[in-house]
């Protein structure tokens, strides 16, 4: 008896390792294809979209660099991306905390203001913006646009910062005035290095947003020296032809930076998803 | 009076080396002219000047160089794109009325920017340089006119309706010609699917092909011609006009000989498996021949063994069966804000994007300008020769989808998409899109 329980217990997770396995590929292969399409030549992807190259054509990546221009937009949509995470996690930070810990007057109705931000979709506020910004004269520059990323990404890592900023103990605050700190040392010394997981969260987050983030990079960069890497990316694409395997080339130059910044924070970011989950 | 002459003699002495010295500097296109003022001119436009694959990027690249030489003076801010970011970027630069000083123009954009005053004519380019005007036949300006007055001058002339087949494989059924009727049609592409082709590829993932490549033509072949301008007008039955959903029901029949994927696959994907012989025929527009000849690279023998066509009328049908929709759909136009130096060397900059020249640059490349040329097309391929030739042979009908309100084209294609799976009928797509239309009459 104890055998044939042990054979189906056996039996349900290899049955349940083998769906888990088979999920797993089925959302690695676009990834791997991407990689090994992006070596083929042109004429041979079009013949056979899923057959592996005959021959490795690493000089899709030089044509993906000279076509789509993808070393300045590269350079761009780093300066970009770095730019709004920093200027959303200083924000985020100190306005998450304060949330989460103080209690002041007007409290809900700022927090309610911040969390509203989510429900606006962004792109009705793709000609308002880019009218704001031509009246001003600001459209043409990463430093504003990285700004409205930042914006954009504010509502959702206020309300994560705030959620996770609710859960510290108290004790610690208290501690560290005792000990003769004063706000700023709560800050930077106590809730700053407590909060890592959660800012981990909120850094992938928000980068991978602004890495990827489209219309109003188009609309608003009409400079060809100051385009961002997706918008680099269509220029595979001719008015009536499609040049796909460079654009292979340059997806993966697209993709990589993401990848590596996910495995320098997945740990965190793991402990940052459920961190808020359990108060106390 | 010797004093004074003396003065003017010394004054013309002094001024006229200078005035040979600056002649010189000035190259042919300038002296002819005498344009020489310093201008910068911002142009938008829908081609990246870097692809490859893009006849328009090429011809668009060589249009710079000779501006350049011509006229050192004029330069060029571009900034490109592709054709669906395109329309975004100038739908954003229309609602904040800051577009640029020179960019393409879709036809069924004329009426309003011309509304809102951000639109300039180019009726007085053209009288200004006949030679150039000439270049134009009537019905390729068509798109571009609107109230008695052109507001573009066209850089394409396409076919947009155009059936590539293997003729191989048709004979092998019986038919060493395309058929030249409907019930032949029918006839060849069942005896096609009983031998295990498909009969008629097609790639609408874009939803747009359905429209242009095949209502454009079995509308027109149902309703005529008065339909597009009773639509226009707001007069008629619009979509209910039962000759026109005669052509909506001949798509539905075509969808049986269809690939069951075709709104999932773009019109280039279509391609491989029409190489492969695997589609006995595909349904695209003229631009699809540089595309076709790329893909097959080096094995050129299916490109050869190919034939264009257009769909046959049918009976019932209004519409001749000798047309297919076509013409310009796009030109390059001016920002109405312009004037003096800058509308100038914007009319300069829009000829060399249209000119004769342009067109050989874009047929070297397979594709075709808004000017008849006179050019070799089989030494880009026979392919090629064969629908020059056929295109000869044909009139242009309306291309609706360049015309219609953009809301109204959008039902239709979602229309379509639902019609060739077989989820509603003729009747029905015209009563979904009339509703669309309707709201748009009010």
């Amino acid at each position: 008896m104890g055998k044939i329980e042990s054979g189906l217990k056996k039996f349900g997770s290899l049955l349940v390792n083998v769906i888990i396995s088979a999920f797993s590929l089925f959302c690695l292969f676009p990834v791997v294809w991407m990689l090994y399409s992006s070596l083929k030549e042109e004429s041979e992807f079009k013949r056979n979209l899923l057959s592996l190259p005959i021959q490795l054509h690493f000089e899709n990546y030089l044509t993906a660099v000279k076509t789509g221009k993808m070393d300045t937009a590269f350079v761009n949509s780093v300066l970009v991306s770095v730019t709004a995470v920093a200027v959303l996690l200083f924000i985020a930070f100190l306005a998450g905390t304060i949330f989460g810990r103080y209690v002041f007057k007007g409290k809900t109705l700022l927090y309610t203001m911040f969390l509203l931000g989510m429900l606006i979709p962004v792109h009705s506020l793709l000609v308002p913006v880019f009218i704001e910004l031509k009246i001003f004269s600001l459209n043409n520059n990463r430093f504003v646009l990285a700004l409205i990323y930042a914006a954009f990404g504010l509502p959702k890592a206020i309300f994560l910062m705030t959620t996770y900023a609710s859960t510290i103990p108290r004790e610690l605050e208290e501690a560290a005035i005792i000990d003769g700190g004063n706000t700023h040392d709560v800050f930077f010394q106590i809730f700053l290095p407590i909060s890592k997981p959660i800012l981990s969260t909120i850094t992938i987050l928000s980068f991978l947003d602004a890495w990827n983030e489209f219309p109003f990079s188009l609309i608003l960069m009409g400079k060809p020296e100051l385009k961002t890497l997706p918008i680099a990316l269509t220029y595979f694409t001719g008015q009536y032809s499609v040049d796909y395997t460079p654009m292979m080339a340059g997806l993966a130059i697209a993709t990589l930076p993401v990848v590596i910044v996910y495995f320098i924070f997945h740990k965190k970011i793991m402990e940052g998803m459920v961190a808020g989950a359990v108060k106390g | 009076m010797k004093k004074k002459i003396a003065i003017l003699m010394s004054v013309l002495l002094a001024c006229s080396p200078a005035a040979a010295y600056a002649e010189e500097g000035l190259t042919e296109a300038q002296k002819e002219t005498g344009f020489t003022e310093e201008v910068t001119l911002d142009v938008a436009m829908m081609w990246s000047l870097d692809s490859t694959t893009d006849a328009k990027s090429y011809a668009l690249n060589n249009a710079l160089e000779r501006l350049k030489e011509d006229y050192p003076n004029i330069t060029i801010n571009y900034d490109g794109s592709v054709h669906d970011d395109y329309q975004t970027i100038m739908m954003t630069y229309m609602a904040s009325d800051s577009l640029p000083d020179v960019f393409n123009v879709k036809g069924s954009w004329i009426p309003n920017m011309v509304a809102n005053g951000q639109l300039g004519t180019i009726d007085e380019f053209l009288e200004a340089d006949e030679e150039w005007a000439s270049g134009f036949a009537n019905n390729i300006l068509f798109d571009m006119e609107y109230d008695g007055h052109y507001y573009g001058a066209p850089f394409q002339n396409l076919s947009c309706s155009l059936i590539v087949y293997n003729k191989e494989i048709y004979s092998s059924v019986g038919y060493d010609s395309f058929p030249q009727t409907w019930d032949e049609l029918i006839d060849c592409f069942t005896k096609l699917q009983e031998a295990g082709y498909v009969p008629l590829g097609m790639g609408n993932s874009g939803q747009w092909v359905a429209n242009s490549c095949v209502f454009g033509a079995l509308g027109y072949r149902g309703a005529g011609d008065s339909w597009y301008s009773d639509i226009m007008n707001g007069t008629g039955d619009g979509f209910l006009d039962a000759n026109m959903l005669q052509g909506v029901e001949k798509m539905a029949e075509l969808s049986q000989f269809m690939n069951e994927n075709m709104n999932s696959l773009d019109q280039f994907e279509v391609m491989p498996p029409y190489l492969k012989g695997e589609y006995a025929s595909y349904v695209d527009g003229s631009w699809t021949f540089g595309t076709l000849i790329a893909t097959a690279d080096e094995d050129q023998s299916m490109v050869e063994k190919s034939g264009v066509a257009v769909f046959p009328a049918f009976e019932g049908g209004l519409g001749a069966g000798t047309t297919t929709p076509g013409g310009a759909a796009w030109g390059q136009a001016y920002n109405a804000n312009l004037t003096g130096a800058k509308k100038e060397a914007a009319r300069i900059f829009i000829k060399y994007i249209s000119d004769e020249q342009w067109c050989m640059d874009l047929a070297e490349k397979g594709d075709f300008g808004g000017m008849s040329v006179d050019y070799d097309y089989s030494q880009t391929s026979p392919l090629v020769a064969e629908y020059v030739a056929l295109k000869q042979t044909l009139t242009d009908s309306q291309q609706y989808d360049c015309h219609f309100d953009t809301s109204v084209i959008d039902a239709m294609n979602v229309g379509f998409q639902e019609l060739l799976l077989g989820e509603i009928t003729a009747e029905e797509w015209g009563r979904n899109v009339q509703d669309e239309y309707e709201m748009t009459l009010e």
